[in-house]
């Protein structure tokens, strides 16, 4: 009989959740490198000091123009439609407008009929994704590609 | 929802400003690029009364790549709950800042440039990967957190908020060689530091996302009803607004729309772990689910669903049971204290013993 891990794995989540909820926000690294790491024979680096950062790894925000964006993203499962609002040249908002899933029938063939049954009741929450975050990725690259285009015409421009 | 819908709730601490970026605290100060963006799109906060005398307030705001939801039930303080729901969204960035690997700045990528030395990390990341490496090794490395480097590499490499492609400066491994596996992290309880024994990429995103949505329902407890709900993952406290435990249905893998369960939940949380993702022309790495030991996508499941104590314990244990398949994953979910539905490729549903006490009372139509 394999050993009980309830206690190590419920006991870790739980502590781990009140030890970062006291806390508080504020980012608990420590800001100096550890002093007693003479023993490792090795330097500790902090997380906390990102010194050796080159600066050209900041993501450069791109200039945006402002307006909304509407793209479509897909996989072969379906489609997430976003619409993503730029003002003062940063991003605002994304929305999702649309999405839909696609299955192979040979997925759906033989489908137990109390499924559908279950949709009557009165559903508080789903549990599972609701579309494909790849696919949402992917349209949200494709309206930031749009507000980067002189060309390219905003659906939308806010305020007006 | 736009920015007309903010502008409504000026009591709520979130800035009205564009980017939306939560200031937070002193800690951030030193660290200007540990900013994170939290924009509210849908609020509905007038505190309509429901059939009965319970309020119920919702809102939602973007974090972690998805739609963050919340919900309380029988606040009676308007700006109150305004300044809880606006802390409560501000876990999901605090998470972010430490554990996105999109995030070139974020600490865990600090820690993941670092390879054969000890680096501090904060309590936070110090003990999300402690938890990842202990449920790595219960579930024999089915949940394995340095598959990062392999799902970028497969094309899950967006980040939601820049649209931009990420690429760590690790060279791929070379064909023939083992991949990193959870046994190249090494932790140091004492100085709390983390070391790779060799070039990898963790991925914490399914424990920090539950981790988030456990410290946002933490900070709503005390309602009689709350919930936290992000990209499909739930935490349910108390009752729904209606004085009954929650109602949660479970997204059928295959119909869209359709649900291929219903449970009834009060301080519980419920994650679900589907291959929806599958992508075009994508090869042996269809979806993001990774079998570590093969480093190509899971396929003994077409979704896990787990009930546990906390979102990221359900959250990793849905992983790892999606990816062990329900012949092994029943018997592993029970151990860790929790209960679990799998559904096979075929649709078959497979279920601990303990499961059915969750699922919901059909109703007489």
């Amino acid at each position: 009989m394999a050993k009980k891990m309830k206690p190590e794995l419920v006991a870790l989540s739980a502590a781990l959740i009140l030890s970062v909820y006291g806390a508080g926000y504020a980012l608990t690294t420590p800001s100096v490198s550890l002093g007693t790491a003479t023993s490792l024979g090795t330097p500790i680096v902090s997380a906390g000091t990102p010194a050796g950062t080159p600066a050209a790894q900041q993501a450069k925000p791109a200039r945006y123009r402002d307006g909304t964006y509407s793209a479509t993203g897909s996989s072969d499962l379906g489609t997430v439609t976003v619409a993503v609002t730029i003002q003062g040249g940063k991003i605002s908002d994304v929305q999702i407008t649309d999405w839909g899933m696609h299955y192979a029938q040979s997925d759906v063939d033989g489908l137990p009929a109390e499924v559908l049954a279950a949709q009557s009741a009165k559903i508080d929450w789903v549990s599972g994704a609701t579309y494909s975050s790849y696919s949402f990725d992917s349209a949200v690259a494709q309206a930031l590609a749009q507000a980067t285009t002189p060309s390219a015409a905003p659906t939308a421009v806010p305020g007006t | 929802m736009n920015l007309a819908h903010q502008a409504e709730f000026p009591g709520m601490s979130l800035p009205a400003g564009a980017a939306s970026e939560v200031s937070a605290p002193s800690g951030y100060a030193a660290h200007p690029n540990l900013r994170c963006q939290v924009a509210p799109v849908e609020t509905s906060g007038t505190l309509a009364p429901a059939a009965e005398p319970l309020t119920l307030f919702q809102s939602s705001a973007k974090a972690m790549g998805t739609v963050v939801s919340l919900r309380v039930v029988g606040a009676a303080h308007e700006a109150e709950m305004r300044n809880r729901t606006a802390r409560a969204f501000g876990w999901f960035g605090r998470v972010e800042a430490s554990c996105s690997r999109f995030d070139p700045l974020s600490e865990v990528m600090i820690v993941c440039r670092e390879v054969g030395r000890p680096v501090a990390a904060s309590d936070l990341l110090f003990g999300l990967i402690e938890l990842a490496l202990t449920l790595a090794r219960r579930s024999r490395g089915a949940f394995d957190p340095t598959v990062g480097l392999a799902l970028e590499r497969a094309g899950f490499d967006r980040h939601y908020r820049t649209g931009e492609r990420i690429h760590t400066p690790i060279p791929a491994p070379v064909p023939g060689d083992a991949r990193p596996t959870y046994r190249d992290v090494h932790l140091d309880t004492h100085l709390r530091s983390v070391t790779l024994r060799r070039p990898l990429v963790l991925d914490l995103s399914a424990l920090a996302k539950g981790l988030a949505i456990d410290l946002a329902a933490r900070e709503l407890a005390g309602y009689p009803g709350f919930a936290v709900e992000a990209g499909g993952d739930l935490y349910l406290g108390g009752t729904n607004e209606r004085g009954a435990p929650w109602v949660v249905g479970i997204r059928h893998p295959r119909i869209q729309g359709a649900l291929i369960d219903t449970l009834a939940l009060s301080d519980m949380a419920v994650c679900t772990s589907g291959d929806y993702e599958r992508r075009v022309d994508a090869g042996p790495i269809s979806h993001h689910l990774l079998d570590p030991a093969q480093g190509q996508s899971a396929v003994r499941a077409a979704s896990a669903t787990v009930v546990a104590p906390t979102a990221m314990l359900a959250d990793g244990l849905s992983t790892a049971a999606f990816v062990l398949g329900p012949r092994r994953a029943l018997p592993f979910l029970e151990r860790a204290g929790a209960d679990g539905l799998i559904v096979t490729p075929q649709l078959e549903r497979k279920e601990t013993p303990g499961y059915a006490r969750h699922r919901a009372v059909a109703h007489p139509a």
